[in-house]
């Protein structure tokens, strides 16, 4: 028979709360790190967010540290090298990644070429290929979504070809996430919406996925009870701190739950629709995923069920008939997104998004079938099975 | 200090020679099974017309010498000599003999192997999930439905009149092909 077997790995550093900051020159200095360069891109500069980190990281008399604010949201192979040559000019020790995805993708790329030497990252792509200890890497997200702080994973585009390049090793695991409510603070509601659905979605298919385990269950499970209670009344209190810190942890902790048990079907197809039709990641996460619950539903209906615990509360899962529970999570799932169309005007389906033709889907079905996110999916997914979520997602 | 004794081989492990030695010979056979689907069957003929022409293709464990690789020589695939110099542009290993047995004895899926972290993939993802469903789809056709069904994450219905026929070109192909040797 089969034998259960499974693998938990989260070396990063978690640090949060208020003013977690201004911690920021201690932990690097315990890591024998004095001369960081920070890492970001224009929007986050425009947003004010270098000046904060600055603000609480500069001594009395201390030198700034040099900041390269250039990267592109699709970052690729050449950004990478002339970081990297930034770096080494400025004879920097460590890196500060301050952003989202992108940012961070990209600081763990250039921390390889700094690390290992040499401008060509091609050498390094694939899985485990980095084998070493890499220099003191800092993660300061700005958005509370992808999880990339407390992923071993990068994806970096092939400037000459336009290929993804992806990198695995579990070296890339920055040292430590810093996670302090000044950085999330400013994020428009589109954003906080699209990228709070993202987070969401990475904790319920690490919830349901095969690659499932009882450490990563943990993390999923609370990251989704956190999500939902603080998503929607987030949106009506911007400014509201400490709903902003819940979600920063919900998002770090619905990393170090998928980065163990990985992502199934909304995110294969996530991808494809944000390759070919350039809707932005969190939108696709939050249109596919009551779709794609009801696909897995007839594999996994007592995991979906148990999902509702966290989605609505002790009361509303008590009070809810077992073999109902299943479908009364993602009818909480649908509450919720249609909430935040109100709130933030988030997209409910890929009409809605205005970037996706009908035309388009056997395109999109035929890339998803080979994106490596299907393989987790707990049903079978085929060619026609993909075309026929996307029919219905298309609204 | 002083470092763990290595362990007796047969004390530590009871089944490790046993189930080297059906890896052993359970890897070549699929590799035949599969050179024999890009020739007789439609769905992993379309599936290997995608597939990069240079392509080299292995399963490999880790620790051991059980291997087979098999390589796109025009419209099909071939299955490589051992002694082929071929290096492996996409190469599947298992961390261990024990996961290996497990999968070429189908008890456990390869989805849920690669879930469970017990075999990585060095090369394109695209290609790894285009490969794992010519795997799939030579298990469903040769393997009898109970078997299938742990193999595999679902087994797709195909009429028997129609596997049946298939099936038995899948061996007979296989057949013919281990008699005349393997490709260098
Ligand atoms: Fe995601």
């Amino acid at each position: 028979m089969s034998q259960p077997f499974f693998e938990f790995f989260c070396p990063v550093k978690i640090v949060a709360g208020a003013a977690a900051l201004d911690h920021v020159p201690y932990e690097l200095a315990a890591l024998g790190a004095t001369k960081p360069l920070i890492i970001t891109d224009k929007g986050v500069r425009g947003a004010g967010l270098v000046d904060v980190v600055l603000g609480a990281i500069l001594h009395a008399g201390s030198a700034p540290p040099p900041v390269y604010d250039d990267v592109p949201p699709d970052s690729g192979t050449d950004v990478v090298a002339a970081i990297a040559r930034h770096y080494r000019a400025a004879g920097c020790d460590s890196l500060i990644a301050l952003g989202g995805g992108s940012v961070i993708d990209t600081a763990k790329a250039v921390n390889i070429l700094v690390s290992e030497g040499g401008d060509d990252l091609h050498a390094y792509a694939g899985t485990g290929v980095v084998k070493r200890r890499l220099r003191p890497l800092f993660v300061l997200p700005t958005t509370s979504g992808t999880g990339s702080e407390a992923t071993s994973v990068a994806v970096i585009r092939d400037s000459q070809s336009g290929a993804k390049l992806p990198f695995m090793s579990p070296f890339l695991m920055p040292d430590a996430a810093v996670l302090d409510p000044r950085l999330t603070l400013g994020l428009p509601p589109l954003f906080t919406a699209a990228t709070g659905m993202d987070a969401m979605t990475h904790a319920v298919e690490s919830f349901l996925c095969l690659a499932k385990n009882p450490l990563s269950d943990a993390y999923a499970t609370a990251a989704i009870r956190k999500i939902s209670e603080h998503l929607v009344p987030l949106l009506d209190d911007p400014s509201n701190a400490q709903r902003r810190l819940e979600l920063a942890l919900a998002a770090t902790m619905a990393g170090v739950a998928f980065s163990n048990s990985m992502v199934g079907l909304v995110h294969s197809l996530g991808h494809s629709t944000g390759a070919l039709c350039h809707v932005p990641h969190g939108v696709c996460m939050s249109v596919f995923l009551p779709y794609v619950l009801e696909y897995n539903l007839d594999t996994r209906r007592e995991a979906i069920g148990e999902l509702l615990l966290p989605l609505a509360g002790a009361e509303t899962y008590a009070a809810t008939r077992p073999d109902l529970r299943a479908t009364a999570a993602i009818a909480r799932l649908r509450t919720m997104r249609d909430q935040l169309y109100e709130q933030a005007k988030l997209p409910r389906t890929l009409a809605e998004t205005g970037k996706v033709q009908r035309a388009q889907l056997p395109q999109i079905a035929q890339l998803a079938i080979d994106d490596g996110t299907l393989i987790m999916n707990p049903r079978e997914v085929r060619y026609e099975d993909a075309l026929a979520v996307l029919e219905r997602a298309f609204g | 200090m002083s470092s763990f004794p290595a362990p007796r081989e047969s004390a530590a492990r009871p089944h490790y020679r046993a189930q080297l030695a059906f890896t052993r010979t359970m890897l070549p056979i699929l590799g035949g099974l599969l050179e024999a689907g890009s020739e007789v069957d439609p769905v992993v003929q379309r599936e290997v017309a995608t597939l990069p022409v240079d392509l080299v293709f292995a399963m490999t464990v880790f620790g051991t010498d059980a291997q087979v690789r098999l390589a796109r020589r025009g419209d099909q695939l071939v299955h490589l000599d051992p002694t082929s110099p071929a290096r492996p542009t996409l190469d599947i290993v298992f961390k261990h003999v024990g996961v290996a047995f497990l999968v070429v004895s189908f008890q456990e899926s390869t989805a849920l192997a690669f879930a469970r972290g017990r075999l990585v993939v060095h090369g394109d993802t695209a290609l790894a999930m285009r490969m794992t469903r010519c795997l799939d789809r030579m298990e469903a056709v040769t393997l009898p439905g109970p078997i299938a069904s742990r193999a595999l994450k679902s087994v797709p219905y195909i009429p028997p009149a129609e596997r049946l026929p298939l099936a038995a070109r899948y061996y007979g192909v296989a057949a013919k092909n281990a008699a005349r040797g393997r490709v260098q």
